[in-house]
This record gives C-alpha cells, sequence and structure tokens, in this order.
C-alpha cells in the first residue's frame, strides 16, 4: 500500500520535516537525559550535583536500570537518593513484580519525607489503569500500606492515599474523614475536601455530620458540597429547602440545594426553582436564574398523570411560566440566561 | 423536473444519512418529473466557510474509482425513464486536499452541498445539502458545536432513556471488566468501539420541540483533546469546567453541565446527574506541590523527574515502534507502549474519578482523552510506513486468529484476537470474560452498516477502510487531520 502515498506532495514534505525535527528534540532530550542520569548513578559527585542531574532524568535504561534498583533497595543511601533512584524506574511497576512488591512496603514504611511512597503510589496508581492484572494480585496489599500513609506528615502522600481509598469505599477511611469533620484536632485533609471524598460513598450515618458542616459552615464550599451530598437524607429537606429559599444565601450553594432537593423531592424542588426564577427580582439573581432554569431544562421530567403533581404541571401553570420567562427575556441583559430561556421554551416538556 | 440526493442509504428509509468523512460513501441522483434526459455536472456548492466535497465516479464493480477523485463530476445522464428509477451511483467523500494537507470538514450541520448544475448552460438545478462529520481537537470547536455537543451529552444522559446510557458507560468499564479490555493487545481496538458506541448514541438523540418539530445531534461528533497540546479554553467554566481549590468542577450557569456529577455505584439513585459533585483537580495527580494550568501548560507529567514512567512526546509515541506488540505494549520493562505512555500518564494528570479506572468515564473529559489516544492509534496506522490497516497483518496487530477460553495469561484469552466478537456487545458473559454483558448490541448507524450488532476485534482496525479501499468497512468517523489516502497522484 506504501505506494499509494503522495510522497513529493507538500503536506507530506511537511510532515516529514516536523516528525524530522521532533526527533531531533527527542534525541536531544534523551542525550541529556542519560548524561544526567551518568552523573546521578555516579557517586564520587556530590550530593548536591546527583540530586540536580536527577531533576533532568528521564526513565532509565540498559545497566543504569540495575543501578537504580541497587541503589532504591540500599536503605544506607540517603532518602533522596533512594527516591531519585525510584523515579527513574518507576515504570518497572507495571512489569516487575518484586518492584511492585518494593513500591509498595515504600508505602507502608512511609519513611522519611514520604517522597519514595508518594512516588510509589503515583506509578501503582497508573499500574492500575495500565497492568491490571498484576495490580489486581498485589491490590489488597497496596490498600493496606494505603491506611498506614493517611498519617502520613506528607500533606501529598496523605490527601493521594485518602482520595484512592475514599473513591474504593475504603470502611476505615471514611471513618477517619467523619473524624475529621467532627474534631478540627483530628483534622486529616481540609473539610471542603473531606466533604468530597466522603461523596464517593454516602451513607446514612455521614448525614449528621454534614448537616453539622452545614450549620457551622467552615467556607462556603464546605457547605455548598454539604448541602449537595445530602439529596439523599430524608432529614434534611427543610433544610434543603430553606437554603434554596435563602435570599442571603450564596447563589452557587442555593443551586445545590436546588440540585439536592431534585433527589429528595423532585416536585418541590421544581415548584421551589419556578418560583425563584419568576418571582425573585434583582441583577443579582440572574445566575442563579439561569442555573436553575438549566437544572429544569434537563432533569424536569412531565409526571402530569400523576395524581400528586397534577396542580403543579397543570397546562395553566405551565403556560404561566412560560409566558413569564418570555417577560424576563424582554428585560434581562442577560445573555447566558436568555440562552437557558430559549432551550427551555424550544424543549417540548410535554 | 425535480432533482433528488439520496447519500449512504439508496432505500432513502433512514434518517440521518447525509453526513460524510473523508472516506468516500455510496451516493445516488435521479431527475423527477422529467420529459427528457438532462446531462449534470456534480460540484461543490456549500456555504462559504463551510465543509466540501470530493467526487469519485463508480468503477465497473459498483465501488468507487479511487484512480479519479475529483472536485468536479460531469456529464452524468440522468434520464427520463424511470423504469428503473433512473438512479445514477456516485461516490462522495469530504475534502481533504492531500497535497497541501488542508481538510475541509463542516463546522455546522448541513453547511456543505453537492450542487448539480446542467452541463449545456451551467444553471444550477438543485443543492443537496450534507455534512463533512469529522472529530475535531476540542479546543479549535466553534462556539456553537461545543454548545451542541455539552447539550447532547446531558439530554442522552436524562432525555432518552431510563436506563441512563452514562451509567452503562461506567459500568462497562468498571474493574471486573479491567483484564478484559487493559493491560493487552485488544486495548485500543476496543476503546474504539467504546467511543464509537457512544458517539453513535449521541448522534441518535432527538428532541421534540414546542413547535412539533425534532431537534436532532447527529452533527455532533466526539472532540478530542490533545494532551501533548496546550488545551486553551477547554478546561473552563464555560465547556468540560474548571476546579474550585477543593477539586470540585465549576461550570457557568448557562453551561448544561452544571447539574453533572458522578454517579458512583452504591449512591441509590441511578441517574448520574443526580450523584456527587464531578471533581478533577488542577493540580497534576491532586498533589498540591504539583501545580498545572491547563490554559497555558501541557500537562507536566509527561517531561517531570519523578514521573519518569510517564515520559512521552506524540513524536515517540508514533515514530518509536513500527510493529503493533511494541506500540500498545511497550517494548519491555521500563519501556511503555501507548497505553502505559502517554494514555495512563494522561489519565493520572488528573485528581478526582477519571484518575481511577473505575470511574473515569463518570467524567466527560474521560471521552476527549480516549478520543486522542485512539487519534495516536490511527495517526501511527496512517504515518507507519507500509500502512497498518490491514487486520492479516501481525504489524498491524499481533494477536491473529482466536483466543482460548482457559489461560492464565490474559493476552492468550478470548477478546484480545482479530477473529474474536468483541465484549460486551457480543453478550458473552461467561469466563473468561467478565460476568456481565447485558447493555445490548453495538448500536447502529444511519450511514454505515459495520461493524453490525457484534463486532469482531478485527473491524475496529481498517476503521476507514484504507487497507480494503472498500467503503463497507467504514465505521462512520474520522478524524480532521488523517486523511484516508487515494490510490493516485504521486506514485513511491
Amino acid at each position: 500500500m506504501s505506494k499509494y502515498r503522495y510522497k513529493d506532495s507538500k503536506f507530506k514534505k511537511e510532515i516529514k520535516e516536523k516528525d524530522s525535527k521532533a526527533l531531533e528534540a527527542d534525541l536531544a532530550f534523551e542525550k541529556s537525559a542519560k548524561e544526567a542520569a551518568t552523573i546521578f548513578l555516579n557517586a564520587s559527585y556530590s550530593m548536591q550535583e546527583r540530586l540536580e542531574a536527577a531533576s533532568s532524568m528521564s526513565r532509565l535504561t540498559g545497566d543504569d536500570i540495575d543501578k537504580a534498583l541497587s541503589l532504591f533497595r540500599n536503605t544506607d543511601q540517603p532518602e533522596e537518593i533512594r527516591a531519585c533512584a525510584f523515579s527513574g524506574i518507576s515504570g518497572l511497576v507495571f512489569s516487575e513484580e518484586d518492584v511492585m512488591v518494593d513500591a509498595i512496603k515504600a508505602i507502608k514504611k512511609g519513611e522519611g519525607t514520604g517522597k519514595i511512597a508518594l512516588t510509589s503510589i503515583n506509578a501503582i496508581q497508573a499500574a492500575e489503569i495500565s497492568s491490571p492484572q498484576l495490580y489486581g494480585a498485589h491490590s489488597a496489599k497496596y490498600k493496606d500500606a494505603l491506611r498506614t500513609a493517611i498519617d502520613h506528615q506528607n500533606v501529598d502522600l496523605r490527601g493521594s492515599a485518602l482520595e484512592i481509598l475514599a473513591i474504593n469505599k475504603d470502611e476505615y477511611v471514611q471513618r477517619r474523614l467523619v473524624e475529621s469533620l467532627e474534631d478540627p484536632s483530628k483534622e486529616l485533609i481540609p473539610p471542603e475536601t473531606a466533604v468530597q471524598l466522603l461523596s464517593y460513598d454516602l451513607h446514612a450515618n455521614h448525614f449528621p455530620v454534614l448537616r453539622e458542616v452545614v450549620r457551622k459552615a467552615p467556607n462556603t464550599i464546605a457547605k455548598r458540597e454539604s448541602i449537595r451530598n445530602l439529596g439523599f437524607d430524608e432529614e434534611s429537606k427543610d433544610l434543603l429547602l430553606n437554603t434554596l429559599n435563602d435570599l442571603n444565601e450564596d447563589p452557587e450553594t442555593r443551586h445545590a440545594a436546588a440540585t439536592a432537593l431534585m433527589c429528595l423531592n423532585p416536585e418541590l424542588s421544581i415548584k421551589t426553582s419556578k418560583k425563584i426564577i419568576v418571582e425573585e427580582q434583582g441583577e443579582d439573581l440572574d445566575e442563579l436564574k439561569t442555573a436553575l432554569l438549566n437544572t429544569l431544562v434537563f432533569l424536569e421530567e412531565d409526571k402530569s398523570d400523576e395524581s400528586d403533581n397534577r396542580v403543579l404541571k397543570s397546562s395553566g401553570d405551565k403556560i404561566d411560566f412560560e409566558k413569564k420567562l418570555v417577560e424576563i427575556k424582554s428585560k434581562t441583559g442577560f445573555s447566558g440566561l436568555n440562552e437557558m430561556i430559549d432551550l427551555y421554551l424550544n424543549t417540548n416538556k410535554e | 423536473m425535480t432533482i433528488e440526493i439520496r447519500i449512504n442509504d439508496a432505500s432513502g428509509s433512514k434518517k440521518n444519512t447525509d453526513y460524510i468523512g473523508w472516506g468516500p460513501r455510496p451516493a445516488w441522483i435521479r431527475q423527477m418529473n422529467g420529459n427528457a434526459s438532462v446531462f449534470v455536472n456534480l460540484k461543490n456548492n456549500g456555504i462559504l466557510g463551510g465543509g466540501e466535497v470530493t467526487f469519485f465516479p463508480t468503477d465497473q464493480d459498483g465501488g468507487p474509482d479511487m484512480l479519479s477523485p475529483t472536485d468536479e463530476l460531469n456529464d452524468i445522464v440522468l434520464t427520463s425513464d424511470l423504469d428503473n428509477e433512473g438512479w445514477v451511483k456516485f461516490f462522495v467523500a469530504g475534502r481533504f486536499d492531500q497535497n497541501t494537507g488542508d481538510s475541509l470538514p463542516s463546522s455546522k450541520d448541513k453547511d456543505t452541498g453537492i450542487g448539480v448544475y446542467e452541463t449545456s448552460n451551467g444553471n444550477l438545478l438543485y443543492t443537496k445539502r450534507l455534512m463533512v462529520r469529522v472529530r475535531k481537537n476540542v479546543k479549535n470547536l466553534t462556539p456553537d458545536e461545543r454548545k451542541d455537543f455539552l447539550e447532547a451529552i446531558m439530554f442522552l444522559n436524562t432525555q432518552t432513556s431510563t436506563t441512563h446510557p452514562w451509567k452503562n458507560f461506567q459500568d462497562m468499564h468498571v474493574g471486573k471488566t479491567g483484564t478484559e479490555i487493559h493491560g493487552r493487545s485488544c486495548f485500543l481496538p476496543w476503546h474504539r468501539m467504546f467511543l464509537l458506541n457512544l458517539e453513535r448514541l449521541i448522534q441518535n438523540v432527538e428532541i421534540a420541540q414546542s413547535d412539533g418539530s425534532v431537534k436532532t445531534y447527529a452533527h455532533v461528533s466526539l472532540p478530542y483533546w490533545d494532551f501533548f497540546d496546550v488545551a486553551q479554553d477547554v478546561f473552563i467554566e464555560s465547556f468540560a469546567g474548571k476546579p474550585d481549590t477543593a477539586g470540585v468542577v465549576q461550570f457557568d450557569s448557562n453551561n448544561p453541565l452544571v447539574s453533572w456529577s458522578t454517579n458512583l455505584s452504591g449512591i441509590g439513585q441511578n441517574n448520574i446527574v443526580l450523584g456527587p459533585k464531578l471533581s478533577r483537580a488542577h493540580r497534576f495527580s491532586n498533589l498540591a506541590s504539583y501545580p498545572w494550568n491547563p490554559q497555558t501548560q501541557v500537562s507536566p507529567i509527561f517531561n517531570h523527574a519523578d514521573w519518569s514512567w510517564a515520559h512521552r512526546t506524540e513524536s515517540q509515541t508514533i515514530n518509536q515502534y513500527s510493529d503493533y506488540d511494541r506500540f500498545n505494549n511497550g517494548p519491555g520493562p521500563n519501556l511503555p507502549g501507548l497505553e502505559q505512555a502517554p494514555h495512563g500518564g494522561a489519565h493520572v494528570s488528573w485528581g478526582g474519578p477519571i484518575r481511577f479506572i473505575n470511574f473515569s468515564p463518570a467524567d466527560p473529559v474521560f471521552f476527549m482523552l480516549h478520543c486522542n489516544v485512539d487519534r495516536l492509534w490511527a495517526l501511527w496506522q496512517w504515518k507507519t510506513n507500509g500502512y497498518r490497516f490491514d487486520p492479516a497483518d501481525p504489524n498491524s496487530y499481533d494477536r491473529q486468529g482466536t483466543g482460548a477460553r482457559t489461560g492464565v495469561n490474559t493476552s492468550d484469552l478470548v477478546g484480545n484476537y482479530t477473529e474474536d466478537t468483541m465484549w460486551p456487545w457480543d453478550g458473552d458473559d461467561q469466563p473468561p470474560r467478565p460476568n456481565q454483558a447485558n447493555w445490548g448490541a453495538f448500536p447502529d448507524s444511519d450511514i454505515v452498516n459495520a461493524p453490525g450488532s457484534i463486532p469482531k476485534l478485527k473491524q475496529a482496525i481498517d476503521y476507514h477502510g484504507q487497507h480494503s479501499q472498500n467503503p463497507d468497512d467504514h465505521l462512520g468517523f474520522d478524524y480532521d487531520d488523517i486523511p484516508l489516502d487515494y490510490p493516485s497522484g504521486i506514485i513511491v
């Protein structure tokens, strides 16, 4: 098939030139990375020189792999040297079982600043996607090691371990996150992040602490995300409704309350949102109205045949709401709201 | 006299047929109500700045004459004898100038036109509107293209089905399927079909309008996130979202994704838009010490010393290895193939669900990321000397034949070989396949028949018929920067 190529066309020539330049750049990078590795792996250079060289290294190849592996495994070597050595061979985690085991041990031990453990997590996390068979064989031990890492002084290491365990619904980490939110002296991560991680697997016993975060409101994001995650808590219906109706509340938090209420009581959320859109006044509410209408466009479902919903969705109300939207459109100068009104009016809700 | 042109479907029974890519698609033209035969010329007559077309006459076997691409197809005789309905077959493709490299895709639905001109006097008799629909770099989408893509995925998820298609996509990618679709050669073909499955669902979205009309999203394609290039104005509130300091993704109030959340199993609600809020940190791998501004930077993961396993450039990805095994799987320890880098690196560039195999499809960015992974494969197939489109060539795909039902090494097992049917569309839930496969057959397309309801792995390889030169092999998608080479011009 190669005979069909447009070998001498301008297009093909440009591609060849571009590829040629890219190849030159790749080779230059590989050459400098190789030179950096030579310095790093040579103990006759000073510690400072070796670490500086390590910052320019790429993945190690050939004999350099064994040299780096020896450095990484030699616990008499300084932590920084071992961490850099491991960085250069971290790709072995994808294929070499003994290196995967070593990396997990490094996470569990969490030596020094935690740099080795963190580099190990970063490589193993990619192995989960690209080498699922090897990862799967060691995932239990990996998660066990991560449970140790959540108390490490290294903020990045702690946060990374917490995120991985939380998204994997680890019950121990969920308890620790609840404690972190309840008691500032046991704080593992900022409350807004703790709320987010807890939301990956919400259970009824998490709702009280989320309600408490709403009450104390350590910051706007923590409050807003707690509100959003109370959409599965029957006891929070009034809290959500009050938040949605609260003129003094942050608009994004009010919108979060609307989406949360959409889980608990869609009819109530829709009715309240429509009321806010047509009745509340002020340009500062345009963003909120746009977001509420946006949610209605996609999530409002027609349930007009259901007896408990007849009043809300009666055709008279529908026509009235749409008339008012047209009025709002004639007055507002906010293009986002205009666009959303058009989308709502054009989309058939019958 | 009335002129009629049909594209992709001779029967005229399908709805969204007027879409083409770079490969020649069958088309038929006839006159109706005429008193005499008429000679016509066909040439491009689209909206200025829109897509453009190239024509191919029909060869003796009824296929496209690939040696004769032309911007103007002249002297077609449209008879007035309608005993055989008078159809004249020709082929049409989007115009990708293979000498200058200028590709001319559409930027709006039906902004391209086939003009039918009377040969004798040059009068325009009719214009058939169509679209040159290809996958584009997300950063180059027009505001309307962005808006339509976002609307389409939200409507797909909330208005087209009670089974929440996006949740199904997430479930198809969960941990139990890890060894079926990752860590072996089928990684690329499987994800090619996965993307196409979603794209077809998007293109089939139809939303009833208040005036009685129907709005379709047949013109929407999946965009790709070129992670080797700075993706300016992509990860911002008006499109893919921008995280706040906690990593929670924020959207503009008029962005359809404003209600988008991740549905993670166990929540109790099956609607993806009513789960926890989407998170995706602008710190690579979610680490505070490693900031990343996607507005101005390529992900630092591709060259930072702490992530040596992820170091890769597009040039290395495409040009280092000319055989599929090393291209995808890597040649050996500490030397990555595409699946590890850049694919794995792009995933773990972010914090949040996209970093995790079980949850990554919950983030729409997953599909833009994978669309680029697929594009890199297509680019490698096209650029590698000798092409890599022949499914029977071990250099195009290393696992030829059929896989085993038992064995220790997942690479030897069914699902990884060219003649194997592809899970889950084949419904095979028996070991060694994952134990769930009830998401239905592969969706149909109105423009092509391939791959059918149960794809075979080999069908993913020659995705636009470059090897076979057969339009029947076209899967119905193309990339804006990868042409289908014609067997004409300067012969090498």
